[in-house]
C-alpha cells in the first residue's frame, strides 16, 4: 500500500469492528510499523549528514578519496562489499517474489532467503576487513574528521545490518518451518534490506565525493 | 468473533506482572520507575536550594556536588520523568483504551521498551557510584567542557550519561513505533481521527515529535562519545587544558549546540503536547461541557508540533550566530504563540458557563492554565533577541522554563493521576489529601518561581554555586533566595502527601465504580474496573460520537458515552 494510501485508510469502516484482528490487517500494521521505523532511521542519518556537511566546512577537513595517498582512493574492497549487499537485496527480493506465489517452491524460497543472509554477513565481514586495512595503513579514527565520519557511518550502517540479521534469523526460522506467516516476514525483511542498500549507496557516494561537492551542498543549504 | 480464546491471558506471576506484554501493566511499570526517579530529582533540587538559600551552611555540598545535582536534576526531570511518564506511562495506558483497541499493536516491542527504559535509568543512577560521580556539565552537556578535566564527572559520569541517553532513545523509539501505529491502525470501528479524545491527539503528536527529534540527541551523544573515547574532533576545538595542549583540533562546539537544540526544543513540546491534550479532557469532563473548538484544538496541536522543529536556535541567541538567523528564529518563536494562545482561549471558553465541578483533577487542570499562561508570557520576552540578550543566563530564564515546562506539565501529571487512578485501581484517591496536595503545590510553586523573575531582572546569574562579593546583587536578593528555598522544601514535602495518598488509596480508598467522573471516552466504558487483559471482554466497543457529548439537550443524563448509539432522548438512567 502506498504512503498516501496508509494515511487515508479508514480502518474504522471495517465490518469486523476490530481493526487489527485479521491476518491481512496484522500484516498492514507491521508494514506501517516498519515504515515508521525507517522514517526514524532516515532522520538519524539525515542529521548525521547535516553534521557532516557543517563539519566539512572547517579548515582541518581532509578529503578521503582525491589522491592515491588518501584512505578511500582505492575503493576495490568497498565495491566488492557493495556487490555483496546488492546480492543480498536481490536474493531477498527473489525470495519475496517466490513467497507471494500460490504454487511457490519452498526450497527456492528458503534457499534464496538463506543466500540473502549469507551475503549480508559477507558485507559486514567485508566492512570489518576494510576497517582493519585502514588501521594497518595508519588511518585511525582520530586522524582527521572525515575519516572519523567514515568509521562512524560505516559502523552505524553495519549495526543496522546486524539488527536486520536478527529479524532475518526469525524470518528464516519461520520459513524453515513453513509457517503461514513466513510470507509477511520475508516481505518485511525485503523492504528493510532495500532500504539498507539505498542507505549504503547514499553514504558511499557522500564519503567519496569531492570537497567541492560538500562546499556546494553546504552553500546551497546556507551552512557556509 | 469470540476473543476469549485468542487473547492468551497470562497466568503466572512472572508473565502477568514482570515480563508482561499487557499495555496496562507496562504503563504502570513505566510510571512507577518514572515517579521513583523523579523523586530522586526532587531531592536533588532540594539540596541545590539548601546551598542557594543558605550558602556555606551545608559542608557536604561543594561546587562539584552542586553542579552534579543541577545536571542530574535537569536531565532526570525532562527526560526520565516527564517524557517517560507522558509517553510510556499515560500513552501506554490510555491509547489502546481510548481508541478501543485490545492492546498495543506490537506488545513484545512494548515490553522491550520498558525494560530498555529501566536499563537506561539504572545506567544513569549508576553514575552516582562511579569514581568522580555523575557528570556536572549541565543538562545541555555542552562540549568542550562536558568531557574535559575540571568538570565534575568528566571521566565516568559523562560516559554513563551518554550511554544512558542512547539506551533511553532506543526505548523511546520502540515505544513510539507502538503508539503511532496503534493510533493509525488499531482504532475501533467508528473511531475516526476527528473523534479521538484530545489526550490521544496530544500523545500521538508528541510521539511523532519524539521519533523525529530524539535522533538528534542520539547523533550528538554518539559523536560526543567518539570525541571522549576515541579522540576524534567532531565537537572539540584545539584546546589548552591545565597547561597541556590536547590532541583535539578543529571541532565545532556550535555544531553540538545546533544538534542538541534540534532535539531540545521539540522536547519541550514532547512534554507539553500530552499535557495540552490531557488538560483539555480534564476541563471538558469536570466542567460538563464540550471542549470549545475541538477541530481548532487538534490543528493547534499539529501546528505547534510542526513549528517546534524550526525554533531551536532561540536557545542560542548568545552563541554569536548571524543576526539574520536570530531574526528568523525570533519570528518563528513568536508565531508559535498563536496556536498556543488559541489553546488557552479554548480552555477558558470551555470553562465559561460550564457546570464546573471542582474535583481534584479539575483543580490541577485550572492550575495548569494559570501557570502555563504565566510561563508562556515570559516566553514572549525571551523569544525576542534584544530582550533575551540581557536576560540570558539569569534566573529569569530559570523561572520561565520551570513555570512553563516544569510546573505546568507536572500539575497535569498530578491531575491525570487523580483522574485515572480510579480506572487503574478501582478506588478513588482521598479527596482531602488531594486538595491539600494541590493547594500546597500550586501556591508553593508560585512562591518559588514568581520571585525568581525579579532575581533575573536584577541580573542574578544562573548556574552559580554562590553569590559572594558581587556588588550588583543586593542583600535583599539573598533574603529572597532563602525564602525561595524554604518554599521549595515545603513543596517537596507536600509531595509526600501525594505519595502517601497514592499508597493509602490503593488499600483504603473509596470504591470508584466503572465511571466515577461520568466521563464519555471509551476507557470509562470497560466491562471491568480495572480493565482486564484484552480490555473489553467479548465485544470491542463501537464508537458512535466524539468524546465531548456533555450536557446534550434532550437527554436526561448529562453525558453520552462514545459507544452510546441512541440519537434521541431515550436514556433514562
Amino acid at each position: 500500500m502506498s504512503m498516501h494510501g496508509s494515511l487515508t485508510d479508514k480502518p474504522w469502516e471495517q465490518i469486523s469492528g476490530a481493526a487489527a484482528d485479521s491476518i491481512e490487517d496484522k500484516v498492514k500494521t507491521r508494514r506501517i510499523g516498519l515504515r515508521v521505523l525507517l522514517a526514524v532511521i532516515c532522520m538519524l542519518f539525515f542529521l548525521f549528514l547535516v553534521a557532516f556537511l557543517m563539519r566539512s566546512q572547517y579548515p582541518d577537513w581532509r578529503p578521503l578519496a582525491e589522491e592515491p595517498s588518501h584512505p578511500l582512493y582505492n575503493k576495490q574492497i568497498l565495491w566488492l562489499n557493495t556487490a555483496y549487499l546488492i546480492l543480498a537485496s536481490v536474493f531477498m527480493q527473489w525470495s519475496r517474489v517466490v513467497a507471494r506465489k500460490s504454487n511457490m517452491s519452498a526450497v527456492v524460497m528458503q534457499g534464496t532467503l538463506a543466500l540473502a543472509g549469507v551475503f549480508s554477513v559477507a558485507f559486514v565481514t567485508g566492512q570489518l576487513m576494510f576497517w582493519q586495512t585502514l588501521q594497518s595503513r595508519g588511518f585511525t579514527v582520530d586522524l582527521n574528521p572525515a575519516i572519523s565520519f567514515f568509521y562512524l557511518f560505516t559502523g552505524l550502517h553495519a549495526a543496522h545490518v546486524i539488527i536486520g540479521l536478527l529479524a532475518w534469523l526469525t524470518a528464516f526460522f519461520v520459513a524453515f518451518k513453513r509457517h503461514p506467516k513466513m510470507q509477511h516476514y520475508i516481505e518485511l525483511c525485503a523492504i528493510y534490506w532495500h532500504f539498507l542498500l539505498g542507505l549504503w549507496a547514499g553514504l558511499f557516494i557522500l564519503l567519496v565525493s569531492k570537497p567541492e561537492t560538500y562546499d556546494a551542498i553546504a552553500a546551497f543549504c546556507g551552512l557556509r | 468473533m469470540d476473543h476469549e480464546h485468542d487473547m492468551h491471558e497470562p497466568q503466572s506471576f512472572w508473565t502477568k506482572y514482570v515480563w508482561s506484554q499487557d499495555h496496562k501493566v507496562i504503563a504502570i511499570q513505566y510510571s512507577v520507575i518514572a515517579i521513583f526517579v523523579g523523586f530522586i530529582a526532587l531531592i536533588l533540587s532540594g539540596l541545590m536550594r539548601l546551598q542557594l538559600g543558605f550558602p556555606g551552611s551545608f559542608d557536604f555540598i561543594d561546587p562539584s556536588a552542586y553542579y552534579q545535582f543541577v545536571t542530574m536534576h535537569g536531565m532526570i526531570m525532562v527526560i526520565y520523568l516527564l517524557t517517560a511518564l507522558f509517553l510510556g506511562g499515560f500513552g501506554n495506558y490510555l491509547i489502546p483504551l481510548m481508541v478501543g483497541a485490545r492492546d498495543m499493536v506490537f506488545p513484545f516491542v512494548n515490553m522491550l521498551s520498558v525494560w530498555f527504559y529501566l536499563l537506561a535509568v539504572i545506567v544513569l543512577l549508576a553514575s552516582f557510584f562511579v569514581p568522580g560521580g555523575p557528570t556536572g556539565a549541565g543538562w545541555t552537556l555542552y562540549p568542550p567542557q562536558a568531557i574535559l578535566a575540571g568538570t565534575p564527572g568528566s571521566d565516568w559520569g559523562i560516559i554513563l550519561m551518554l550511554v544512558s541517553l542512547a539506551i533511553f532513545i532506543v526505548a523511546a523509539t520502540m515505544g513510539g513505533l507502538n503508539y503511532v501505529t496503534t493510533v493509525l491502525q488499531a482504532r475501533t470501528r467508528g473511531m475516526t481521527l476527528m473523534r479521538m479524545p484530545l489526550t490521544v491527539w496530544g500523545i500521538f503528536m508528541a510521539t511523532i515529535l519524539a521519533l523525529l527529534a530524539f535522533p538528534a540527541l542520539f547523533v550528538s551523544a554518539v559523536m560526543m562519545l567518539f570525541d571522549k573515547l576515541l579522540g576524534t574532533s567532531f565537537f572539540m576545538p584545539a584546546i589548552l587544558s591545565m597547561g597541556q595542549q590536547l590532541d583535539h583540533e578543529g571541532g565545532s562546539p556550535i555544531l553540538f549546540q545546533h544538534l542538541f537544540w534540534f532535539f531540545g526544543h521539540p522536547e519541550v513540546y514532547i512534554v507539553a503536547l500530552p499535557a495540552f491534550g490531557i488538560v483539555s479532557d480534564l476541563i471538558s469532563t469536570h466542567a460538563r461541557k464540550n471542549i470549545f473548538g475541538y477541530r481548532m484544538m487538534v490543528w493547534a496541536i499539529v501546528i505547534i508540533g510542526v513549528l517546534s522543529f524550526v525554533v531551536w536556535a532561540h536557545h542560542m541567541y548568545v552563541s554569536g550566530m548571524n543576526p539574520y538567523f536570530g531574526y528568523f528564529f525570533a519570528t518563528t518563536t513568536l508565531i508559535i504563540a498563536v496556536p498556543t494562545a488559541i489553546k488557552v482561549y479554548n480552555w477558558v471558553l470551555t470553562l465559561w458557563q460550564g457546570n464546573i465541578r471542582l474535583n481534584v483533577p479539575m483543580l490541577f487542570a485550572i492550575g495548569f492554565v494559570s501557570t502555563f499562561t504565566i510561563g508562556g508570557l515570559t516566553g514572549l520576552f525571551l523569544g525576542n533577541v534584544v530582550i533575551d540578550l540581557p536576560l540570558s543566563d539569569t534566573y529569569f530564564v530559570v523561572a520561565h522554563f520551570h513555570m512553563v515546562m516544569g510546573v505546568s506539565p507536572i500539575l497535569v501529571v498530578f491531575g491525570a493521576i487523580y483522574h485515572w487512578y480510579p480506572k487503574m485501581t478501582g478506588r478513588m484517591m482521598h479527596d482531602g489529601m488531594g486538595k491539600v496536595h494541590f493547594w500546597g503545590t500550586f501556591l508553593g510553586t508560585y512562591a518559588i518561581y514568581f520571585p525568581m523573575h525579579y532575581l533575573g531582572i536584577l541580573g542574578v546569574p544562573r548556574r552559580y554555586f554562590a553569590y559572594e562579593n558581587y556588588d550588583f546583587i543586593p542583600d535583599s536578593a539573598k533574603d529572597l533566595n532563602a525564602m525561595i528555598s524554604v518554599m521549595a522544601i515545603f513543596v517537596a514535602l507536600m509531595q509526600l502527601v501525594f505519595l502517601y495518598n497514592l499508597v493509602w488509596s490503593y488499600f483504603k480508598g473509596k470504591e470508584s465504580g466503572d465511571n466515577p467522573w461520568q466521563a464519555t471516552s471509551l476507557e470509562w466504558q470497560t466491562e471491568h474496573t480495572p480493565p482486564r487483559h484484552g480490555n473489553w471482554g467479548k465485544e470491542i466497543p463501537v464508537c458512535h460520537r466524539w468524546a465531548y457529548d456533555y450536557s446534550v439537550p434532550g437527554f436526561e443524563q448529562d453525558f453520552l458515552p462514545q459507544n452510546f448509539e441512541g440519537k434521541k432522548a431515550e436514556v433514562s438512567s
